[in-house]
């Protein structure tokens, strides 16, 4: 008889990435599609992460949000597993709701499992707009949530209509929302942004202080220096026009 | 069997036995960084102490491993000094039910601030030693080590330029200990990790309050500034004392995620302890091997285990922690078989028709590949089932 023997379970330790989705009117067209389509080409990149980390697996959920909220799925599945199915944009930006629907899910009731042998979540916020409820109230509750307090929050500001004080309210700093201008750029971001939280989220931290919001973000600070179109929203160079055609 | 328990006590026989035993993780071997954990245990003159410590892994924190070491060795000086002069607490332990007492942050925190009784005082006054000793002793450290060329070439130098204004940073670590003697037992705890116990009837339990400030990589320490009251500590006279009591540090339970993993890996060590007069020695070498491996498969952390054990009593306690081994195993293949009916009813609502939606399309695949996994794991669960009630006959 051994410690390690067939009657102990070693589970892997495992690492969500929220996709958050403004699904709203104002995303129709050439922007939504560009979101769909960075997402399913991100996919594979993350179970590529996942499948070569020792450390952990990588579990990905997706929330739209418009007129009210709605998960993808009714769980997080496995990067591996995950088919992305195309989402339509009609509608107002619930983003208060969605953060209520996230703080939710970010439970043990909900889509989380043991504090031991999980790492902090990693949430991606994606929007172009404003919220068009009651926001302070959503992220309030956002706030009081430990899973969330400690996750990586990474938000992407898509054009100049983005309303950038609440995504910096989202992510408790300026320098982890990020604007794009176009869809190439939006492309381009989001694949960074996924590629860069699911490979830093799902690692053992013994690497440094830094936290992993903080590497994360001077990650993709030095990955978007050479995207057209792309900037760290606190950007002072404002010469960069929205071109969504 | 009040002759049998008055020859133990008489002859020592009441009292506990112990280990301890740590390793580097293998986070720490890829990048050549030293073991932050340290551990160590001592039985004497009927008294038995075992202490589990943990180095913060971040840069700041660049002389954990020595402060974690320095945690361990005052702690167990302090307990023995506090023992000497222990007269009516002592006589009010023996008397005690098992008691737990959380954190005074915690305490406040809930509005709940308990009135502090004379055993209070006495355990706040060691942890006030402890602090200071620690204190002492990584000061005195730091003055006659100063900065190696290495630290200073591989820390930032904003944590190097300020080290001796945070002297309790660099240092910084978590402390568990407990302590048994024939008459009473307690345990304290600042920080992560957790503490397993076991009663003579194989049950359960963490007799330590568990303190939610500790939550993913966040911990209290004994270098926070109110290191004091993120005391958090449980007591009781003979009757609750244990028949094995288990610390280990968070890179054990982060390797196990669901408690009951873990408390199914002591259990382990538990039968091997209680099965005879080597048990203590396989246990203790297969830690050493074992725990390794556990880092490498799950947490990659540093491990620490140390722990008291009362031989005859696990003896004892071993058919009732297989048969909870049993139990759970029996109840997870319960519920895994139930998973799978209810994936195999609906599969058969999902079963694709003729210009079935993509919905529905993708729905159905993923139904059919949870009931692969979920036969996957009642194969698992069926093997070890049947090995575990090999152990029985």
């Amino acid at each position: 008889m051994g410690l390690l023997d067939d009657v102990v379970s070693v589970p892997r330790r495992t690492m969500t990435l929220f996709f958050m989705i403004d699904t709203s009117g104002s995303m129709m067209g050439n922007k939504i599609g560009a979101v769909n389509d960075a997402v399913v080409n991100v996919l594979p990149m993350l179970e590529e992460i996942s499948q070569t980390n020792p450390d952990a697996e990588i579990k990905v959920a997706a929330l739209e949000f418009s007129n009210g909220c709605n998960w993808l799925y009714s769980e997080p599945k496995l990067a591996s597993e995950f088919v992305w199915q195309d989402v339509q944009a009609s509608g107002l930006t619930s983003l208060g709701a969605a953060c209520e629907e996230l703080s939710s899910k970010l439970s043990r009731s909900g889509y989380m499992q043991a504090a031991s042998g999980s790492y902090a979540p990693a949430i991606i916020l994606l929007s172009d707009g404003g919220p068009t409820d009651n926001f302070q109230a959503g992220l309030a509750k956002l706030k009081g949530n430990n899973w969330f307090k400690a996750s990586i929050k990474v938000a992407i500001a898509i054009g100049e209509d983005a309303d950038k004080s609440v995504l910096e309210q989202f992510t408790g700093s300026n320098e982890a929302v990020f604007t794009v201008h176009n869809i190439d750029a939006l492309k381009q971001i989001i694949r960074i942004v996924a590629v860069t939280s699911s490979q830093i989220g799902s690692k053992s931290s013994s690497a440094g202080d830094a936290t992993k919001q903080e590497q994360v973000v001077e990650e993709i600070k030095d990955a978007i220096q050479d995207i057209n179109g792309a900037e760290v929203a606190t950007s002072v160079d404002t010469s960069t026009y929205d071109d969504w055609d | 069997m009040g002759i049998e328990n008055n020859i133990r006590t008489f002859f020592n026989l009441d009292a506990m036995n112990s280990f301890s035993t740590f390793c580097q993780g293998e986070s720490h071997i890829l990048v050549d960084k030293v073991c932050q954990d340290y551990a160590l245990d001592e039985s004497k003159k009927g008294v038995s102490i075992a202490i589990v410590c943990d180095g913060h892994g971040g840069e700041r924190y660049f002389r954990s491993d020595v402060g974690a070491k320095f945690a361990a060795e005052v702690s167990l000086k302090q307990i023995k000094t506090l023992l000497k002069d222990f007269g009516t607490v002592a006589k009010i332990l023996e008397a005690s039910e098992f008691t737990q007492v959380e954190a005074l942050t915690t305490q406040r925190a809930k509005g709940n601030l308990e009135k502090e009784t004379k055993v209070d005082e006495s355990f706040r006054q060691l942890f006030k030693s402890i602090i200071a000793c620690w204190h002492m002793a990584i000061e005195e450290h730091a003055a006659n080590n100063p900065l190696t060329e290495q630290e200073l070439a591989t820390v930032p130098e904003k944590y190097t330029s300020a080290y001796l204004d945070n002297l309790e940073k660099t240092y910084g670590c978590t402390l568990m200990a407990v302590v048994a003697s024939q008459k009473y037992w307690f345990a304290f705890h600042i920080g992560d990790g957790k503490c397993i116990s076991f009663d003579a009837d194989g049950a359960w339990r963490e007799p330590i309050p568990w303190d939610d400030k500790c939550f993913l990589n966040k911990t209290t320490s004994l270098c926070d500034s109110d290191a004091i009251d993120e005391f958090r500590y449980c007591y009781g006279g003979r009757t609750s004392r244990p028949a094995a009591i288990f610390l280990g540090s968070d890179g054990i339970d982060d390797s196990f995620g669901e408690t009951e993993n873990m408390v199914n890996f002591y259990i382990q060590i538990a039968k091997m302890l209680g099965s005879g007069k080597d048990g203590r020695e396989n246990a203790l070498q297969s830690l050493k091997e074992d725990l390794p491996k556990l880092s490498k498969i799950g947490s990659k952390d540093d491990m620490s285990v140390a722990a008291l054990i009362d031989f005859k009593e696990l003896q004892n306690a071993r058919a009732n922690l297989l048969q909870w081994q049993i139990n759970r195993i029996d109840a997870k293949l319960s519920n895994a078989n139930s998973q799978k009916d209810s994936l195999i009813e609906k599969r058969d609502c999902l079963e694709p028709v003729k210009d079935a939606s993509q919905q529905n399309t993708i729905e159905y695949n993923y139904v059919l590949t949870d009931i692969q996994r979920v036969e996957q794991s009642i194969a698992v669960l069926e093997k070890q089932l049947s090995k575990l009630k090999e152990e029985l006959i």
